[in-house]
């Protein structure tokens, strides 16, 4: 029986070694964007994100966007250069996304900072005062941590508000 | 420690385990049970016009990251009023048909073999102007035949303008259907060449003789919302409606009664309630003494005495003949005469049958006066386009228009679709060289399809424009795809039920899938490449330019309005009927930007009482005694008995013995598919049948004492045979059906296709012959006998 | 507090199945084929039904369009074991999808045959795929699904009513089936506000529903034929 769980072990070890792996992938974003001196230079978050107050998501940042004020060298900051690469590449700037919702559960951006009044700090924290992009969402979206939020809100907590 | 063999394959067992149980736990907890389908984007609502039937709809299509997600009715625009039938909203299907031909293809195999190859626009272009080039050059240009099918709008013009300038004399337009409101009844009693308007939001009894108000009408959906009106939409009035039909359709369930007769039998009684409405003398006197012709015996300007409509039908048809024939009773013949009499307006529609079975049903409007006044036929005036500018033809045109048409025979219409394949197969007066096939698949859609597939493979160059393979299209050397609608620009012209015209505007909503391209713009350019006066006649670049220049028409007309909502409606009206016109626009650019905005221009007015529109008959009258057929017909043929030029009914020659072949065959649409055009669409083939639950597949309906003396029991695969050919179709016992007719669906049994269409079902129309009425060119309704038989 | 209803006139309807076609566009159903239709297998959430009664030529038949009726006392969430399908504070029975365990108890329990089971993982041509609603999830294998009264419009229309700081009106909310009725025969709103268009009509001579005598207590009230 001995090496029957000897081999258990070991099992579970690799197991526990692949989920891990699987989920310690820290991404790493295109550009090293930062947040805190964009926002120091009066640059508003919908200016990116641009949809958070009409749709259901809020919007990646689109290359356009950036070549308003990064056309030419504003900076010396090395990615700079690689902004007008995705320009001239066409497609646009390959964001990495780390917040997502599962598949089953329907999330409007538009219904929790217009609507709700929310801010963009319940959920992704302080986001604008950090100098390097995030490597792992601020929190971790479970369904507990969604109603604790509706019931001390006094939120919509009918199952088809979520799971349409 | 030390590890034998045993204790090995142990400790591999456990690790196995592990992985197994927790791995497939891991799994488990990440498997999602339901999935997003897209990612969220930016909506746009685009309006247009739908293409999947020639209802005319005005359509808002909601447009997310460049993917047409939904489409939904506009409600400014007069025709549905933001509502939709279910053909509308399935044109998400037709759009995105994962079957669709994908660019220009060219026949490798031999013809009918389904082998095609992709080639460039550009070799299209130059394989069709080639061979074209080479007909006119044998002054042969007469051997270009257009066939088009169900379109609307300034597209004929431009295929007009071609064969005129190229010189040939054969677009032959094979709209004709059973199903459409009854034409040659219009022509026979008003002199006019185009659909009736029924008012029939406005009538108060409504007696339908085999029409498919309910499932088949030309605009589904201004019918259906015309009926909800006729039901429920005046306070204190409910409109009455009578079927008569051999079917227990739609239309007769929903009916008040419903009065089966055998098909083709309608226009007996039609005759026989005018004969009850005139006995009883319940018919309008004043409308007949001051607005008809024929309905007394009458001189003609030699002195020659003429038989009058009543004499004759008091003589003709006796309740107790009509009885005889129909097996309506008597006392129900008199009802129904008294009651469409004494209900006030009221409407008698029937289908395109013999044309003068449609003018005996079409009379019936005449007696109670019913003409051009509310809740009766009402003549429509007709959209003021600005026509194209003059061109010359060169002597090659000259030379090929003045030959004779391909299809040339002794109808109402010169329009003989039958007599081009036949004249195709005999040679005479000569073969068509080069053919193209626009909007129309004769080799499904209409009955004997056989003959057309015969025809077709006499053509050297067979042209189809169609953008999915159809059986037609299967058969053509070169597949030049067109745009579906939903991704081109087109006008659509059209007219509401209260007689009010409309111009719905048809733009893309999204850029073209594919390597499509619209047949308009094909067509400029080929004139383009043919050079010569050709060329000179077609100076605008693509499609969208004809369409602008015609509209100045409209927008110089200082009538109507750019659509708006029902209060700007009325509005119009009552500034127009003042003698004013303020429209929403001040110059072209404002009037064309609010039509792309708004979906379309309509004149919410009609006009009673200018009777040169209503009556173009040579009398100026509502004419008993058809003198514009009589006209028609003295050139060709002395002069007839005048019983043929009054409503009357003739016993149809039948295909097939009664003793070899015992039921009569009748064949309907449905809702869902109608024509087959909209086959390959799932939405519609789940729902085809929904009164027998059927779907996905073609059945015969056969009345439950019928099929137990023939042993068949409901489900049972049968063959159903007339002398023509034979279809294998599943049998389902109906009670709507009458004891000696079956009935078989029209819109499954495609040879080609997508992968929702291809090899489901049969197609009915294979069963029916060719025996060509011959006013209308076009086979006899109700004439095919058959038998059913276990298969 | 609304309670959301339905009116289907059958005096105006045409039986067209326009409704059909729009609710399978609205909610991403799965396109059933030829095989598995033969099978029973078709899923629709709103449904042409027929009746046909009696003997040639004395028919009397019918045909009746019928959603899920959101049953005030509805047979199917007793019988669910695990909860995925509740009635909501507003009347409106939903199905969490991610909750349902496919024993099919509901559709069993159900007298309107409304509900419908996924047999397999519904799949579109990849032509197709982009253009499903992105408002409507799509639903995986083994789970049941019906009528939800297009209860994403409610909050899209809740949403659009906040945002321009106003009351929710009755016309801002209505299914697909509605939006899309030809002859104007499907009436939707509330039936907790006595002069809503839906409270007036159910109070209606014709008025009827369905399987009364079960004590389920539709919210779909039906308007019979006839004067």
């Amino acid at each position: 029986m001995k090496p029957f769980l000897i081999g258990l072990a070991i099992g579970t070890a690799i197991l526990l070694l692949f989920i891990n792996f699987g989920s310690s992938f820290r991404p790493e974003q295109p550009i090293s964007f930062n947040h805190k001196k964009h926002h120091e230079q009066g640059v508003e978050c919908a200016t990116c994100h641009s949809y958070f107050k009409e749709q259901t998501f809020s919007g990646m940042p689109k290359v356009a966007v950036c070549m308003e004020c990064h056309k030419d060298s504003l900076t010396n900051h090395p990615d700079e250069g690689k902004i007008r690469q995705f320009h001239e590449k066409g497609g646009g700037i390959p964001w990495i996304r780390l917040y997502q919702q599962p598949d089953h559960v329907f999330f409007s951006h538009r219904r929790h900072v217009v609507l709700a009044g929310m801010e963009c700090k319940s959920c992704h924290g302080d986001i604008g005062q950090s100098e390097k992009p995030p490597t792992k969402p601020w929190v971790k979206m479970t369904m507990k941590w969604c109603m604790d939020c509706h019931t001390k809100t006094k939120a919509n907590n009918d199952c088809l508000a979520c799971h349409v | 420690m030390k590890f034998n063999r045993r204790d090995f394959l142990k400790m591999g067992g456990g690790a196995g385990a592990a992985i197994a149980l927790g791995g497939g736990f891991w799994k488990w907890s990440q498997f999602p049970v339901a999935e997003k389908p897209n990612a969220p984007g930016v909506e746009k609502w685009t309006p247009t016009v739908c293409g999947q039937c020639t209802g005319g709809c005005g359509t808002l299509v909601r447009v997310i990251d460049g993917w047409a997600v939904n489409i939904a009715g506009n409600p400014l625009h007069p025709v549905n009023r933001g509502t939709l039938c279910p053909k509308g909203i399935a044109g998400l299907q037709g759009l995105y048909d994962p079957d669709r031909i994908r660019s220009p293809m060219k026949r490798i195999g031999k013809r009918g073999e389904g082998r095609f190859q992709p080639i460039t626009w550009e070799e299209a272009l130059h394989l069709v102007s080639e061979s074209l080039k080479d007909l006119r050059q044998k002054g042969e240009a007469h051997h270009l035949v257009v066939l088009g099918g169900r379109y609307r709008g300034l597209m004929r013009s431009l295929w007009d303008r071609f064969l005129n300038s190229f010189g040939s004399p054969n677009y032959i337009d094979n709209q004709f259907r059973w199903e459409e409101p009854p034409v040659e009844g219009l022509f026979l009693t008003q002199g006019i060449h185009d659909l009736p308007t029924y008012d029939i939001e406005n009538a108060q009894y409504i007696l339908s003789f085999g029409s498919g108000l309910l499932e088949s009408p030309w605009s589904p959906v201004q019918m259906l919302r015309g009926y909800g009106h006729f039901r429920r939409g005046r306070p204190g009035m409910r409109g009455r409606l009578v079927q008569i039909e051999s079917r227990l359709s739609f239309t007769g369930i929903k009916a008040d009664e419903w009065i089966p007769v055998q098909p083709g039998a309608e226009g007996i009684l039609a005759l026989g309630i005018a004969h009850m409405i005139i006995k009883e003398g319940l018919y309008h006197k004043e409308f007949i003494s001051g607005q008809t012709f024929g309905f007394e015996s009458w001189a003609g300007p030699d002195g020659r005495e003429h038989l009058g409509f009543k004499e004759f039908v008091l003589s003709e048809y006796e309740p107790t003949v009509v009885s005889k024939r129909t097996g309506v009773p008597i006392d129900q013949l008199i009802r129904l005469a008294r009651e469409f009499s004494s209900s006030q307006p009221s409407l008698a529609i029937g289908y395109r049958d013999r044309p003068f079975h449609q003018m005996a049903v079409a009379i019936l409007n005449g007696l109670v006066g019913n003409i051009d006044v509310s809740g009766g036929v009402l003549i429509p005036r007709s959209i003021p386009y600005q026509s194209l500018p003059p061109f010359k033809e060169d002597a090659i045109a000259q030379r090929g228009n003045s030959q004779k048409r391909i299809d040339e025979g002794k109808g109402i219409s010169v329009n003989h679709p039958y007599l081009f394949a036949r004249n195709t197969l005999s040679g005479k007066p000569y073969k068509p060289k080069v053919l193209f096939l626009y909007y129309t698949n004769p080799l499904f859609s209409n009955p004997d399809p056989g003959l057309f597939s015969k025809a077709l493979q006499e053509i050297p160059l067979v042209v189809s424009f169609s953008p999915y393979m159809d059986d037609s299209a299967q058969l053509s050397d070169l597949i030049l795809p067109d745009h579906t609608p939903l991704e081109r620009w087109q006008d659509d012209p059209v007219f509401l039920n209260n007689g009010f015209p409309v111009l719905g505007i048809r733009q893309p909503v999204i850029p073209p899938l594919y390597r499509t391209k619209a047949t308009g713009d094909f067509l400029l350019a080929l004139a383009r490449s043919l050079g010569g006066q050709i060329q000179k006649a077609f100076p605008w670049n693509d499609f969208k330019e004809v369409m602008m220049v015609s509209l100045k028409g409209v927008f110089e007309a200082k009538r109507g309005d750019t659509f708006g909502l029902q209060f700007d409606e009325a509005w119009t009206r009552l500034l127009q009927r003042g003698g004013w016109s303020v429209p929403s626009y001040k110059n072209f650019e404002e009037f064309s930007k609010l039509l792309l905005d708004k979906g379309g221009w309509w004149d919410p007015v009609y006009d009673f009482g200018e009777r040169d529109r209503v009556f173009r008959t040579p009398s100026r009258k509502f004419e008993f005694y058809s003198q514009g057929w009589k006209k028609a017909r003295s050139s060709s043929s002395a002069e007839g008995k005048d019983s043929s030029f009054l409503p009357h009914w003739e016993e149809s020659k039948e295909a097939g013995n009664e003793k070899e072949y015992p039921l009569h065959l009748h064949v309907f649409r449905t809702m869902s598919l109608t024509g087959g055009r909209n086959a390959n669409q799932p939405w519609l083939q789940a729902m085809t049948g929904q009164h027998l639950f059927e779907k996905w597949k073609t059945w015969v309906e056969i009345n439950p004492v019928t099929a137990k003396r023939m042993s068949i029991s409901d489900g049972d695969w049968v063959w159903v045979e007339s002398p023509r050919g034979k279809v294998r179709v599943k049998a389902r016992l109906y009670k709507g059906a009458m004891p000696d007719v079956v009935n078989i669906p029209f819109g499954q049994g495609h040879a080609s296709g997508g992968r929702w269409s291809k090899g489901l079902g049969q197609n009915p129309y294979r069963l029916i012959g060719d025996d060509l009425d011959p006013i209308t060119g076009y086979p006899t309704h109700g004439t095919t006998r058959v038998k059913v038989y276990k298969a | 507090m609304h309670r959301w209803g339905m009116v289907i006139d059958l005096d105006r309807c045409s039986g067209c199945q326009a409704c059909m076609a729009a609710c399978h566009a609205e909610n991403n159903i799965a396109i059933i084929g030829p095989e598995e239709s033969a099978m029973g297998r078709t899923i629709h959430w709103i449904e042409l039904l027929p009746f046909i009664e009696g003997e040639y030529p004395h028919i009397k038949a019918r045909l009746l369009p019928r959603p899920c009726m959101h049953c005030e006392h509805p047979a199917c969430i007793k019988v669910c074991p695990v909860g995925a399908t509740y009635a909501n504070e507003e009347g409106i029975v939903g199905i969490v999808y991610s909750r349902c365990i496919g024993c099919r108890y509901c559709t069993t329990a159900c007298p309107y045959t409304v509900r419908s089971f996924n047999w397999y993982k519904p799949q579109w041509p990849k032509e197709m795929e982009g253009s499903l609603n992105r408002d409507v999830s799509i639903r995986g294998k083994g789970v049941v699904e019906k009528c939800s009264f297009c209860h994403h419009r409610l909050l899209k229309a809740r949403e659009r009513a906040k945002a321009e700081k106003r009351e929710l009106l009755s016309e801002d909310y209505i299914p697909a089936c509605v939006q899309a009725c030809p002859s104007n025969a499907m009436y939707f709103g509330d039936l907790n506000d006595p002069f809503s268009t839906v409270s007036i009509l159910s109070r209606e001579r014709r008025a009827f529903k369905l399987l009364e005598d079960l004590g389920t207590e539709p919210k779909v009230i039906y308007l019979s034929e006839g004067m």
